[in-house]
């Protein structure tokens, strides 16, 4: 790939845990990707004009408990024109969520636990798949 | 330890950071005094514990955290939880509403209205209080009213004694702490539009006061350094963060003159600390916590009665070491962490239900946290004997390096301006952030193992645990919006206002905010329209995150 890799991160809740997406974020700027906090509280909407303004390649969501805006950001992205940014969820999500989460557009659900190489890992394999496509 | 490295040449050292040799003998103790660096249980320096008897007086307190849904949902998991042995009950107050005092209308909250309730009930009115405590004999149990967060403790507290007022229960009966934590909501889960840290050192300052003059039993700010560690402090660096944040409550409180430090120092000497899956260094965390207070109220602040030297210890015994592979394994964690703190001399404990890294703790998970600690107490021996780890080479010496390093590390956080100046920086937050890296390296190498998490790991796991869920938040939302509702239909509209107006006085002002807040929860002020006061009266303030 030319460019570095570039991710969104959002805590989309009103929620203030950022322990994980703090280390994430961290190891995920270790692995030479540029990571660019959009904040907390952001709804679907505000998400999804931040991945586009930003032009990123992945948005990475920090999630706990529920997931409605989740499946909105879901929804925004598939009536996006062209190539959609890889959508990541990291977080306390219960193993019942996890199948309607990919099914609705989530690419991939990090759960606690996940190890920091396995994330850096998929979205950099993930990423190299979609250049190689474009 | 937690490092299970036999190699040669292998340096091994607890969490921490403290090395260990594989064997102590007398030489690690050497120049130990027994009678001013140990001494007797229940006498200064207090290392030994905080009374004479400990568990043969009295076994600990088995103090669960428990709330979710509405606030009759919250209600009954108390019930159930006291019906099996819990000795007291602390109160979760939502998330969303409650931590922050928003709006339940207010567009972030309304856009999120699915996440009520999700943990804690959206305890919103004095109505709302009466209703999770009903049946709830509140006369002759220790309490925590969900008073976690600054913003929040005034008004948590003045409706929880409200309640008791209407029942005829004098105020000076009740028992119970409350927190009104820096390290839950500015350092570990600060939301946004937080009151700036100086005026939430004012509000609880104000609530350390009220209680000094009219409740004796009860520990209004009880500094929880758990949070500070399950946000990535180490235990060392939470014993020190702990201690540096109640020297900027009783430098205020001594600044303010209305009291010496012999009327107050007994709240603040009631703390939480938190086992962290290092079974020897958790204990001597403890012992060195008890003897550092005593040290610091006696020579820095000159306190004489041996109520302000003696450190109480709450346990919240491991959040974040908990995994969620193989979750049936965090039994045995929470046993481990339970076991250590016993034999630490703890007062309280509450264990982190098996299931909490999956869901909010099922019946199942939370009466398995009651029964961990009712079987350390009633049939593994544990309470018969006083400190019985007092005199080892190996826990006298690790006691001893656990002091020096908080020393240091408190040293630090003074040096940074002290804990307030820290806070405000933004240094605080670093520093949790770089701890909690530094640990994730170590687990995502595989040098700190994890049983399920990097070693020992199933495919397929063949236990699974049942997914605890609470009441939709749409629900919570449309129950909890009709009754703030009514309730505006039914107040007195002029005792309301009346009482606004001299609350926002009083915010505004320097006179103590308790009977003002006391005045306004019964009048009907809902905790959105306190904490609009209270937004109006400090401003607002950002925790400086490095994201």
């Amino acid at each position: 790939m030319d460019r570095r890799i570039r991710i969104l991160t959002v805590r989309p809740s009103l929620d203030g845990h950022w322990r994980g997406l703090a280390v994430v974020s961290a190891a995920l700027r270790d692995a030479g990707m540029e990571v660019i906090y959009g904040g907390t509280a952001l709804n679907a909407e505000e998400i999804t004009s931040a991945a586009i303004q930003e032009d990123v390649d992945v948005i990475g969501l920090s999630m706990y408990g529920r997931f409605g805006t989740v499946y909105k950001v879901c929804e925004r992205l598939r009536e996006l024109p062209g190539r959609r940014p890889l959508l990541v969820v990291g977080g306390t999500v219960p193993p019942n969520e996890i199948e309607p989460l990919t099914k609705s557009g989530v690419d991939a659900v990090f759960v606690p636990g996940s190890s920091l190489d396995s994330i850096i890992t998929y979205i950099r394999e993930k990423c190299r798949e979609r250049a190689a496509d474009a | 330890m937690n490092q299970a490295t036999t190699g040669a040449g292998k340096v091994v050292t607890t969490i921490s950071g403290i090395p260990l040799k594989t064997v102590y003998t007398p030489a690690d103790i050497a120049d130990l005094d027994y009678a001013r660096e140990i001494g007797a249980p229940g006498r200064e320096p207090y290392t030994r514990g905080a009374y004479p008897e400990m568990y043969r007086a009295r076994l600990w307190r088995i103090f669960q955290l428990s709330g979710y849904g509405l606030p009759e949902d919250e209600r009954e998991r108390i019930k159930f939880l006291l019906e099996h042995g819990e000795n007291g009950f602390i109160m979760e107050p939502d998330l969303m509403t409650l931590y922050g005092m928003y709006d339940l209308d207010s567009p972030e909250v309304y856009e999120r209205r699915e996440e009520l309730g999700m943990y804690g009930a959206p305890l919103l009115s004095l109505r709302e209080y009466e209703r999770a405590l009903e049946g709830i004999p509140i006369e002759n149990l220790y309490a925590h009213p969900g008073a976690v967060t600054p913003i929040c403790s005034p008004y948590c507290h003045a409706c929880y004694f409200s309640v008791a007022q209407k029942r005829g229960i004098p105020l000076g009966n009740l028992r119970g702490t409350g927190e009104g934590d820096f390290f839950l909501a500015y350092l570990a889960t600060p939301m946004t539009k937080l009151i700036p840290p100086e005026h939430g050192l004012r509000l609880n300052c104000d609530l350390i006061e009220f209680c000094v003059e009219n409740l004796p039993g009860w520990i209004p700010v009880s500094v929880p350094g758990t949070n500070a560690r399950e946000r990535g402090l180490n235990g060392v660096q939470h014993v020190a963060i702990t201690f540096a944040n109640n020297i900027a409550y009783i430098d205020e409180l001594l600044s303010r003159g209305n009291h010496q430090i012999d009327d107050f120092a007994h709240t603040l000497g009631g703390v939480g600390f938190c086992p962290h899956m290092d079974f020897f260094e958790d204990i001597a965390i403890m012992r060195a916590a008890r003897r550092m207070w005593c040290k610091l109220l006696k020579e820095r602040y000159g306190a004489k009665d041996p109520r302000s030297t003696r450190l109480r210890i709450h346990v919240n015994v491991q959040g974040s070491t908990s995994t969620r592979q193989q979750p049936l394994n965090n039994i045995v964690r929470g046993t481990v962490g339970m076991i250590a703190a016993a034999l630490g001399g703890v007062q309280s404990a509450g264990v982190t239900a098996f299931d909490e890294a999956i869901c909010i703790p099922s019946e199942q998970a939370h009466i398995m946290s009651v029964r961990t600690q009712q079987i350390l107490q009633l049939e593994s021996g544990i309470a018969n004997v006083v400190d019985p780890l007092a005199g080892s080479y190996f826990v006298e010496h690790l006691t001893n390096e656990v002091e020096k390093r908080a020393w240091e590390y408190l040293n630090a956080i003074e040096n940074h301006g002290g804990f307030i100046a820290a806070l405000k920086s933004g240094w605080l937050h670093r520093e949790v952030a770089r701890e909690a890296m530094a640990y994730e390296r170590k687990v995502n190498s595989g040098e700190l193992k994890v049983v399920g998490v990097n070693c020992e790991r199933m495919a397929e796991e063949s236990y699974q645990v049942p997914v605890f869920a609470a009441r939709p938040g749409e629900e919570v939302y449309r129950i909890t919006k009709e009754r703030l509702e009514q309730l505006r239909r039914e107040r007195d509209p002029r005792e309301a206002s009346g009482a606004l107006d001299h609350l926002r006085r009083t915010l505004e002002g320097k006179e103590n905010v308790m009977p003002a807040m006391m005045r306004a929860v019964k009048a009907g002020l809902t905790a959105c329209e306190i904490g609009n006061l209270e937004r109006a009266a400090f401003g607002t303030w950002e925790a400086p995150l490095p994201l």
